[in-house]
């Protein structure tokens, strides 16, 4: 039960949240005004934005987002095609990693064998300690394996070890075995009792750490922009349009293609959110 | 008898069940982690002649310290660069803890604040970058500010120009890092149970007693986790120099030049510019990995009475 003088605060605590709320305010604006300002660029003609890239449009060039389906072709990839890749390169990677991460979690903290917790700690490991020598030798290795510019590419995302697998290793181990026992006492199998009784519960965590994952890879350009070049995303497209092209690119154009791109990741952030930002958690409470 | 030769059968099922849950990541993780690492090792202590035969030597080493101590160039700046902008982590760090802070004690639209504060984390890198870089422009209202303030005949190119160039990724980093990790300290906060934070308002505890004595005791593991996490990534510290800059203008991170050296190079995979690259990642992450050690040292040492 909440006790009504606990909510009142201080003169000075007053002040104090009086200038965090503003604080707060005065960003979360200026990251709405992104949006804004995007939205405004993208109605507008390239001259309006080369000229007067802070005012409104004199007219608003709704054409530009029609056009971005035509015009839009950096690498002479087109838009659709670019959507694709970057649903392909997004989601393909974000539902196989967490699966995996969430099959290797299962096995290795209810089914004991050997070898079973070295992966905890080579998840540990992966996840403190960066190695900053395999840049190179990652390159030499894609290259050499034949997947730069493949679509096969998204192979290198079905790992499962690291801090992904933290998070469903401390999940698993708190869920109750007995869930499974009755299972396997109703007559189900392992692969029975994973897919239809353990991995159901962990859906609101997995689906949280999938919309990471996914978003995440939607916006990546740095990974792509080495190996897959020419199996351009919007992103790298973006990119391209902008980076390479700088003195001759339609910024109208480049707007409204941001601005189109950005439609996938907020209708997702919109309607799921508050999955998002519930269901993950690092390292536990102190007892 | 046989009840035992039973009890030993091999439950060939399961082995071929675990088998297969274990079998992809663990291969995904030899051949991309293991071998590109092992792999990387070795790269380190060769070179290629004229006619791409391996020549094994320190040759990479000695002149990654040539050039570090010796020389001035890229390097020195790009390590430069990385520290000052892992201080600017350093700060942004307990900040973060600071505004979740307030989001969980529920300041006024702390909902509508929570979903704001995550829009730099779903809008893409590039977009915002892009954005920015209008706002900082000549032609923008900052770089009119700027030529006020100090005086210029005409408004700075603030990217462009060495003199403003990294004060304005920093800027530019700051802007985006505000809301800090909220999804991390948040999940951390909502797990501590109401009666504690309460029984401390009870005693009188300030804010920052609630949140320095109470709170992050409380939430320490995941504290103490994230510290670690920090201090390992030291050198990956950088704003979005490639994307702003370009490294270009003395902006140049450690990250950010490994990132452009392989690209420079993607047209040819024998290039020996991996070499040099594996050689200083190596050292790097044979620092790093001494700086995780002390920092789990003074973590175990510093902070092993500190309990709730």
């Amino acid at each position: 039960m909440k006790i009504k003088f606990l909510d009142r605060k201080s003169t000075a605590e007053k002040i104090l949240y009086s200038f965090m709320f503003v604080l707060f305010s005065l960003f979360a604006l200026s990251y709405l005004y992104i949006f804004f300002w995007g939205i405004v660029a993208s109605l507008k003609t390239h001259t309006e934005n080369v000229m007067k890239p802070f005012a409104f449009p004199e007219v608003p060039q709704w054409k530009n987002f029609k056009e971005v389906f035509t015009l839009f072709t950096p690498n002479d990839t087109t838009f659709l095609e670019m959507t694709f890749n970057s649903i392909f390169f997004s989601v393909v990677p974000a539902a196989g990693g967490i699966m995996f991460t969430a099959m290797l979690a299962y096995v290795t903290t209810k089914y004991k064998f050997w070898g079973s917790q070295i992966y905890y700690y080579l998840s540990f490991v992966v996840m403190l300690l960066p190695i900053y020598s395999s840049g190179g030798a990652m390159f030499k290795l894609i290259y050499n394996l034949g997947l730069m510019n493949n679509y096969l590419f998204v192979i290198t995302a079905f790992g499962g070890i690291g801090a992904s697998y933290m998070y469903f290793a401390a999940f698993f181990k708190n869920l109750s075995w007995s869930y499974a026992e009755a299972a396997f006492i109703d007559g189900a199998n392992d692969w029975q009792v994973f897919f239809r009784v353990m991995l159901p519960q962990s859906m609101t965590m997995l689906g949280a750490l999938f919309l990471l994952s996914w978003m995440g890879a939607w916006n990546s350009y740095d990974a792509q922009l080495l190996y897959l070049p020419e199996l351009p995303t919007l992103s790298v497209g973006i990119y391209l349009f902008d980076f390479d092209m700088k003195y001759y690119v339609r910024r109208d154009l480049l707007f409204a293609a941001c601005m189109v791109s950005s439609i996938p990741t907020l209708i997702v952030f919109i309607c799921f959110n508050n999955i998002m930002m519930n269901n993950v958690s690092l390292g536990g409470i102190k007892e | 008898m046989s009840t035992m030769l039973q009890a030993k059968k091999v439950n060939w099922s399961r082995i071929i069940f675990v088998l297969c849950f274990i079998l992809v990541p663990t291969i995904n993780f030899l051949v991309f982690y293991v071998y590109v690492n092992f792999d990387g090792i070795l790269m380190a202590f060769y070179r290629y002649d004229v006619n791409y035969n391996k020549i094994w030597g320190l040759d990479n080493f000695t002149m990654f310290f040539d050039e570090l101590f010796h020389q001035s160039n890229g390097i020195q700046l790009a390590f430069l660069n990385t520290f000052k902008t892992f201080l600017i982590v350093l700060l942004i760090f307990p900040w973060g803890i600071v505004v979740s802070y307030f989001l969980y004690k529920k300041i006024p639209l702390y909902k509508t604040f929570r979903v704001l504060f995550f829009l730099p984390s779903i809008i893409n890198g590039i977009i915002t970058v892009i954005v920015y870089k209008n706002f900082v422009s000549v032609e923008g209202p900052i770089a009119m500010m700027v030529q006020n303030m100090l005086g210029l005949p005409e408004p700075p190119d603030l990217l462009g120009d060495p003199r403003f160039a990294n004060t304005f990724v920093w800027i530019h980093m700051l802007w985006l890092s505000f809301p800090g990790d909220m999804i991390i300290w948040g999940g951390a906060f909502a797990r501590i149970p109401d009666g504690v934070i309460e029984s401390g308002r009870i005693d009188g505890a300030s804010w920052i007693t609630e949140l320095v004595k109470i709170i992050l005791p409380m939430i320490w593991p995941t504290f103490a986790l994230k510290a670690i996490m920090l201090i390992s990534s030291v050198f990956g510290a950088s704003g979005a120099v490639f994307l702003l800059t370009n490294g270009d203008y003395g902006t140049i991170t450690f990250s950010a030049w490994q990132y452009i050296q392989i690209r420079n190079n993607a047209n040819n995979p024998n290039s020996v510019v991996y070499n040099y690259v594996s050689a200083i990642g190596i050292i790097v992450t044979l620092v790093s990995m001494v700086l995780v050690l002390l920092g789990k040292w003074a973590e175990n040492r510093l902070f092993k009475d500190v309990d709730y």
